[in-house]
């Protein structure tokens, strides 16, 4: 588990206005909004692991909800961010990133497709068994070719 | 020892001894089993489910239950990265969901009970073949597969469930005549894996111990130990798992002290197709439910797959919910068609006013030509 430090998270936060083209912080990415080359390029920029290991975070959000915690990964197909918050929010990121509910033969949760079906928001439900207690998981797929 | 238990010992003697295997070991480390095979009592109530979900946060490692050889590995369309080993007897262990698979762990290898073959995930894939993604909250879903129908119904069954009653198909859910399901090319026959394994698996869902058994093994026992009347029989038509889930609605609504028709919603009995949105016809004119209803029927590939697998039933009442819009739209149109003739029968008596007027003038000219006439 790596901890950013606070004078980085204050990097990531910071809106960043004099690169409007690029991710101006970790909560763009998160939120699903950003083509998968350009959050990769922010990712790398900010030194941000996408093997897959964990990071705790502090202060970041992701549709007005804290984050816990993240975890990014990549092939050459997709950049994926999962991202863990606690179940409280979920109400809030549900309503506030517009997501529909969807059920299926292995789960349950809400998601959107973003960015012309090349970006996928996906949260799990907050009765879901499988979640730890009290907490609900996020995961942003982007794709680096084409729509999914 | 009961008479449930007293047949239910042979039954688990034959899952072991008759194939003349060990049992398998643990396949993940928490030992936790967060939602039953047979049934969903939680979020997915009414859905079948064709194993355990074992608790696994991401990347634990999973483990063979048994030795075996490789026999999958590949992803696949919602179980995302999977991998299957099939034992000796021809018997198969699967693993669906995975992040990543163990070094070495390919096709045609030979895995030992208790080696690592991979890290847990909640993977899943757009089309079979197409790399895996995150999409559910991480967990193992594993299911056993026997090569044979009729052994995954002596693994399931008690000697004396065949003197009972069929199950009645129209009061299942809804994928309980999907029997095409039954099996799956290299898994097999999916069957209960509780008998399977050395040990009992808690449940992490505690609501319904009381009523199906607060682990693994002992919920094999009240489940298919002694099919409760009504329950399926072991030469049913019925895969185990449908039947699985089948005879726990039936003993819940012993419980719950209602006949299973009143027990069950007419969702959980007779499958339905999805319904118009909700509240959204008062605000649609019938252009926009035209629409709605041509993109719902003709375009989705859910409602495509749901018409093959609803009941009769489910049919009729969407039959009869699409009368009651025919109905709508039909008056919706007679009363167009009123406003039509309204207008044209205010274009008639405006046409009928200006000829009206116009015989009136001419009569006039004429009253005053006859007069001009006489006067001269």
């Amino acid at each position: 588990m790596k901890i950013i430090p606070p004078l980085l998270l204050a990097v990531l936060i910071a809106p960043a206005a004099s690169m409007a083209a690029e991710p101006a912080s970790l909560t763009e990415v998160l939120e699903c909004g950003m083509p998968a080359d350009k959050a990769l390029a922010f990712l790398n920029r900010e030194s941000i692991p996408v093997d897959g290991s964990n990071v705790k975070l502090a202060e970041v959000t992701a549709y007005g909800v804290p984050v816990k915690r993240i975890a990014i990964s990549k092939n050459d197909k997709f950049l994926q961010a999962n991202f863990a918050m606690n179940r409280t929010g979920h109400g809030k990121l549900v309503a506030a990133a517009g997501l529909k509910a969807w059920d299926d033969e292995f789960g349950a949760g809400f998601r959107r497709s973003l960015l012309n079906g090349k970006n996928e928001l996906n949260v799990t439900h907050p009765d879901d068994p499988n979640a730890e207690d009290n907490e609900v998981l996020g995961f942003c797929i982007m794709s680096f070719r084409g729509a999914l | 020892m009961n008479a449930k238990a007293a047949f239910a010992l042979p039954l688990l003697a034959i899952a072991t001894a008759a194939h003349g295997q060990t049992c398998m070991v643990s396949v993940t480390d928490a030992e936790l089993v967060t939602e039953r095979y047979g049934i969903n009592a939680d979020l997915r109530k009414g859905r079948t489910h064709d194993g355990f979900d074992f608790r696994a946060p991401l990347g634990a490692p999973l483990r063979a239950g048994a030795d075996g050889v490789v026999s999958t590995r590949d992803t696949w369309r919602g179980a995302g990265n999977v991998l299957a080993i099939r034992r000796p007897n021809g018997q198969t262990q699967v693993y669906y969901h995975m992040s990543a698979y163990a070094p070495d762990v390919e096709v045609g290898k030979q895995v030992k009970a208790g080696q690592v073959i991979g890290y847990a995930g909640g993977t899943s894939a757009r089309v079979t073949g197409s790399p895996a993604y995150a999409s559910y909250a991480p967990h193992l879903h594993f299911i056993y597969g026997v090569p044979g129908a009729g052994q995954a119904r002596q693994t399931n069954f008690s000697e004396h469930a065949s003197r009972l009653r069929s199950l009645n198909p129209a009061q299942l859910p809804r994928r309980f005549n999907d029997s095409a399901k039954d099996r799956q090319a290299g898994i097999g026959f999916k069957t209960d894996p509780a008998p399977f394994f050395c040990k009992a698996y808690p449940f992490k869902n505690k609501s319904l111990d009381a009523i199906l058994g607060k682990d693994t093994k002992e919920q094999h026992r009240i489940v298919f130990g002694s099919v409760p009347p009504g329950g399926s029989p072991p030469d049913g038509a019925y895969a185990p798992v449908e039947a699985a889930a089948g005879n726990a609605q039936l003993i819940l609504a012993q419980q719950a002290g209602k006949p299973i028709e009143e027990f069950l919603s007419d969702t959980d009995g007779y499958g339905a197709l999805p319904g118009p949105p909700v509240g959204a016809y008062e605000t649609l004119s019938p252009n926009e439910m035209l629409a709605t209803e041509a993109v719902r029927r003709f375009q989705s590939v859910d409602w495509a797959n749901d018409l093959t697998k609803v009941s009769q039933r489910a049919l009729w009442v969407d039959f009869t919910r699409m009368v009651g819009v025919a109905n709508y739209l039909s008056d919706a149109i007679y009363r167009k068609k009123q406003r039509i003739e309204a207008q044209l029968a205010v274009l008639t008596s405006l046409r009928l006013a200006h000829t009206r007027q116009e015989a009136k003038l001419a009569r006039e000219r004429a009253v005053r030509g006859e007069a001009v006439q006489s006067i001269e």
